[in-house]
């Protein structure tokens, strides 16, 4: 079996993390992610280079893991993401569709299309906390915590997982919300 | 306890049935083409997709339902096997569906006004595919282009935990404006045939497509093929670039030969992903040598097909199953000279091989993920 190491919550009312409140309500995402940049004390430049998707999930990962020890120093093959997301990459979406829309002003760019896939915040996660197990990103009109609780439960123990990330990252065209565990196995 | 294939399905440009896609294989025909189209991009481009009139023929049915072409593919193909299995039970079926884009050519200015927008929203699409046949539990995975592997090891999981008897797995993409300008602004797109692991390779073909398996905890009488293991793994190391070093693919092939219980040495043929691109081809290599997989006879589809995305991973599987039952590998369209800087051994022609028993598919994509996945005929 396993069990929860730690919790976060992020949504616009406010930042939670285990049973302490990190932030208060905030303007918006882009005011939140700021204020918990810097609570968080980051220092990543990449971060201002991801789209607002990516950044949630860097957050939230970088939040859930900030007083978790064993994430300095654990084997990244043990360790999975597994994460419900409801509008995908649909603001990068919209963002790369607009510089093409117009044959005589036509502009996409790498940097934009590749936040327009769903899982590349979960690429981010890993590379920020070196994990290199599965990591999967799944489509959900809302979160169904049935279905991703059945699915880590088999990567704990089928596939012999240690850690697992889970919960619900999203960002999207009406609002964001993102709730992650850290599950430890206790095997 | 296995996961076994009941029945399967290939809608692309080559065919509208697996058999059809695979003998066109066997007589080396691609559907890629040069595609001067300014309704589709502003510059030639080398892509393989349907034309409309193949596109009427394989949705028919569909003509005057409220569905995107790509929804009409899916529901062609799932259909398909459907009706290959016979009677299911759907409260415990599950429906895993894979795609990159879904929709997404429903945000262009130009979209068709009579399919509400809302279905640009990935999950919006799945479930208008799950009510056409009222199945209840369904599922999307978008892991990018690995998308399609995940979908078959997602069906695996829940099946084995329990869940499910049965899975309906497919994957599907379209090729629009949208993914070709983005993957031109990588200036990853070749300007000719795509040449996997070849000297000349230039970069990609984009393709279009859908694939289906039907996935079944009993075996069935008449077939013997069945996903024997698989795992995934990223990179940690750069978001739109394959590593340089191999270690994540080869992480994921090496977790699933551990849980198969068998040896490198036990797999006979390998599909790997060989999109054509300089990095990746070379990763691969890479991965394979330090596997000791140099001399498995290996292959690659895109020439055939092009990258279909999230459909690739389930058209190539398929495929490669195909290949296992036919006892051969097909040759890897495109290659002609070594190109990598690790020798791996390229199929060069379709050549019959000594009753193969284990296939290797794997597949890695932007985000940093690799997947791979073991199949058994038996």
């Amino acid at each position: 079996m396993n069990r929860a190491v730690a919790h976060i919550s992020i949504d616009l009312s406010g930042v939670r993390h285990n049973d302490s409140v990190m932030l208060e309500q905030q303007a918006d995402f882009s005011t939140l992610s700021r204020a918990l940049y810097d609570v968080l004390d980051c220092s990543y430049p990449k971060f201002f280079k991801m789209d607002e998707l990516s950044k949630l999930g860097f957050l939230s990962a970088e939040l859930l893991l900030s007083d978790v020890a064993e994430s300095q120093n654990w084997e990244g093959s043990e360790v999975a993401l597994a994460v419900g997301n409801k509008s995908g990459s649909m603001l990068s979406d919209i963002k790369h569709q607009h510089s093409i829309n117009d044959r005589e002003n036509y502009f996409p760019s790498p940097a934009v299309f590749v936040y327009t896939l769903s899982n590349i915040m979960l690429g981010e996660i890993c590379i920020r906390h070196k994990i290199l197990g599965e990591n999967s990103c799944f489509l959900m009109e809302e979160y169904d915590a049935g279905f991703i609780t059945d699915y880590v439960n088999y990567l704990f123990e089928k596939e012999n997982y240690k850690f697992c990330i889970c919960g619900w990252i999203e960002n999207g065209p009406s609002g964001f919300q993102s709730e992650l565990w850290l599950l430890k196995s206790d095997a | 306890m296995g996961t076994y294939v009941l029945a399967d399905n290939i809608i692309s440009p080559l065919g509208n049935t697996t058999r059809e896609n695979f003998e066109a294989l066997l007589h080396g025909k691609s559907g890629v083409k040069e595609v001067n189209s300014d309704a589709l991009y502003p510059h030639p481009v080398f892509t393989s997709i349907f034309d409309q009139e193949q596109l009427l023929q394989y949705t028919d049915f569909l003509a005057e339902e409220p569905y995107t072409t790509l929804e009409k593919l899916f529901i062609a193909s799932i259909k398909s096997v459907l009706d290959q299995v016979g009677t299911i039970n759907p409260e415990r079926t599950l429906l895993v569906v894979a795609t990159t884009k879904g929709n997404v050519d429903l945000l262009a200015e130009n979209a068709t006004a009579t399919i509400p927008s809302e279905r640009a929203e990935i999950p919006a699409m799945t479930k208008a595919i799950a009510d056409y046949f009222n199945l209840p539990h369904y599922i999307t995975v978008s892991n990018a282009c690995i998308s399609g592997l995940s979908a078959i090891l997602t069906a695996r999981n829940l099946m084995e935990s329990g869940k499910y008897d049965q899975a309906i797995v497919t994957g599907g993409d379209r090729v629009s404006e949208f993914i070709i300008s983005g993957f031109d602004s990588f200036k990853a797109i070749s300007d000719g045939y795509c040449k996997p692991y070849d000297k000349n390779r230039t970069g990609i073909n984009l393709g279009e497509g859908c694939g289906t398996l039907f996935l079944s905890k009993s075996k069935p009488e008449n077939r013997g093929l069945e996903v024997l293991a698989g795992a995934q793994s990223n990179d940690a190391n750069h978001i739109s670039g394959p590593s340089r070093t191999g270690k994540g693919l080869a992480l994921a092939i090496n977790k699933s030969i551990q849980q198969a219980g068998i040896q490198a040495k036990d797999i006979d043929l390998i599909n790997a992903h060989g999109t054509a691109t300089l990095y990746n081809d070379e990763m691969e290599s890479i991965a394979m040598e330090t596997l000791g997989l140099q001399a498995c006879p290996l292959n690659s589809f895109k020439g055939y097909f092009g990258h279909t995305l999230g459909a690739s991973g389930i058209i190539e599987s398929i495929l490669c199953m195909a290949e296992l039952e036919q006892g051969m590998i097909v040759k890897s369209k495109g290659f002609e000279e070594q190109g990598t800087t690790r020798a791996i051994n390229v199929a060069v022609e379709n050549r019959k091989l000594d009753h193969p028993t284990i296939a290797l598919k794997t597949i890695s994509g932007f985000g940093g993920s690799n997947a791979a996945v073991l199949f058994k005929q038996s």
